[in-house]
């Protein structure tokens, strides 16, 4: 999805972005649905790493395609 | 010729022991020395050195019986094999002794712990002071901490109790995270643990790693000497990313410890805090989820709630706006009413003042102008009435004349006469009938007469 590999901080910060737009009614309703999938996403991303070793990492990141 | 006196070695030996001995008197001094090799075990025999600006200026041999190093070694404990080894200054208590076959030396008795901790201590402080005049004081302190710890580089001893409960403590942390930990061995105590330390950190790639920690077992305080040592530190300080310590000693703390981003009694605090900042980042995540469903949900439901006020307002607003612009106008002419009500109330007011003002100014004051026009009306008037009485008087003198002219006579002096009727002066012939009398006076006599005849005059 994006050229840098994801981490946790960027993870942490976008998920920071969309709870500041959506508790600034930033987000019309129309977009309400994509911008929470991509929350979630970003959150089983991080739960997932968490507990990934380090030879997995590369196999899970692929899967999860972010 | 005299006979030369030969001496036996041994006689001149023995001659010299006396002199020495007789010298010391089989006292014992406190000496300052630094120890340039030692050879133990059994017996503990050393070179002793003094050094001034890098020249040997003084060297001698030492020993330590056995039985004085029993009780020397319980005295420095844990520090013993600190103090008791190359390079180290000491301060001892020694006596002399000169052996036929050794020579002198110094016979150690007392080796004193506080000098060397305070050597120690006195190390640390400049390693400390020249840290921070070059400025790496605080870099490493202040590194940004990313908030989940998970590629570590672990300087370490292979196989020791501190490497075995770091690795346990995180491999077995009970919320299942998994860290990625590379281990870079070194010795971490004795001669060269500071050289092998920084052998260990040259090797480590600061950009593969989120944290590079740091671990030892216990030890004793002079253990702690290779991570004061100034070169490891200054190391240790340009590290880009967290260096975190454990280090394992209660009371002291290295200077290693106290420029590290993340100091730690032991190797376990570090598993646990690595844990726990996993721990609570996956807690702010989970608070991510929750909070975002909830907005959500609010938004939703605000939204509904918003249009149901939207179709309230539409319907009673127009109904509203008449009843606000009604009572506003109520407002406005009751508002009017109160101002000239309020304008009269002043200008009555405002009148009545000026009448009493009127009415107490003072009366004298009146008096005094009103007798002054008085006075001047008075003067006005007798210069009127004199100039009249005089005119008066000359009219009264003209009367005379015009009188004197006119006196009845001088008129019958002219031809008049009167004529009377019953005694009284007739003007009108009406009053009197044919056949009557009358009596006329002339300016020289009487005269009556019968009326013949009467007519009037029209008027």
């Amino acid at each position: 999805m994006a050229d840098e590999p994801m981490t946790y901080e960027r993870a942490y910060g976008e998920l920071e972005a969309i709870m500041q737009d959506l508790q600034e009614d930033k987000i019309s309703v129309d977009e309400l649905t994509a911008k929470v999938k991509r929350a979630a996403d970003l959150i089983t991303f991080c739960n997932t790493m968490l507990r990934t070793t380090e030879a997995e990492v590369s196999k899970v990141v692929k899967k999860l395609g972010l | 010729m005299n006979e030369r006196k030969v001496f036996s070695l041994l006689q001149v030996s023995r001659a010299v022991k006396q002199r020495i001995e007789d010298a010391a008197g089989g006292g014992s001094f406190w000496i300052k020395a630094e120890i340039a090799s030692i050879k133990m075990p059994g017996h503990a025999y050393l070179e002793l050195v003094e050094h001034r600006n890098g020249v040997k200026v003084a060297v001698m041999r030492g020993i330590i019986w056995n039985s004085a190093l029993v009780c020397i070694n319980q005295a420095l404990g844990d520090e013993r094999g600190n103090i008791l080894r190359e390079g180290a200054e000491i301060l001892f208590r020694a006596s002399l002794s000169y052996s036929e076959v050794y020579g002198l030396s110094l016979r150690i008795e007392e080796v004193d712990l506080a000098y060397s901790l305070g050597e120690l201590e006195r190390r640390k402080k400049e390693t400390i002071d020249t840290l921070k005049r070059e400025g790496l004081w605080d870099l490493n302190r202040f590194v940004p901490m990313p908030m989940v710890l998970q590629r570590i580089a672990l300087i370490s001893s292979m196989g020791t109790a501190a490497y075995e409960d770091f690795m346990q403590h995180l491999d077995e942390n009970e919320y299942g995270y998994r860290y990625h930990v590379r281990v870079f061995a070194s010795v971490v105590q004795g001669d060269g643990a500071a050289r092998e330390l920084r052998a260990a950190l040259e090797r480590i790639d600061p950009r593969q790693f989120d944290a590079i920690v740091l671990v030892r077992g216990g030890g004793s305080k002079l253990d702690l000497e290779p991570f004061n040592d100034l070169e490891l530190c200054r190391m240790v300080a340009r590290m880009p990313i967290p260096v975190m310590t454990g280090i394992g000693h209660d009371v002291d703390v290295s200077v290693v410890d106290m420029i590290a981003r993340s100091p730690h009694k032991t190797p376990t605090a570090i598993a646990d805090f690595l844990v726990d900042r996993s721990l609570f980042f996956e807690t702010a995540l989970s608070g991510f989820l929750v909070n975002i469903q909830n907005t959500v949900l609010e938004a939703f439901s605000e939204r509904k709630e918003m249009l149901g006020r939207y179709i309230e307002m539409l319907q009673v607003r127009p109904v509203m706006q008449c009843q606000t612009r009604r009572g506003a106008l109520h407002t406005a002419v009751g508002q009017f009413a109160r101002q000239v009500t309020e304008k009269l109330v002043l200008s009555n007011r405002l009148l009545d003042g000026h009448v009493s003002n009127l009415s107490v100014l003072p009366r004298h004051k009146l008096a005094q102008i009103e007798t002054a026009k008085v006075r001047a009306q008075a003067t006005a008037l007798e210069g009127i009435a004199q100039r009249g009485f005089q005119v008066l008087l000359s009219r009264i003198n003209g009367m005379q004349d015009a009188i004197q002219l006119m006196s009845p006579a001088r008129l019958m002096r002219r031809g008049f006469s009167i004529t009377r009727y019953q005694g009284v002066a007739i003007t009108d012939p009406g009053a009197m009938n044919v056949g009557e009398r009358i009596e006329t006076t002339f300016a020289n006599g009487t005269a009556w007469s019968t009326i013949t005849k009467i007519e009037r005059h029209g008027g």
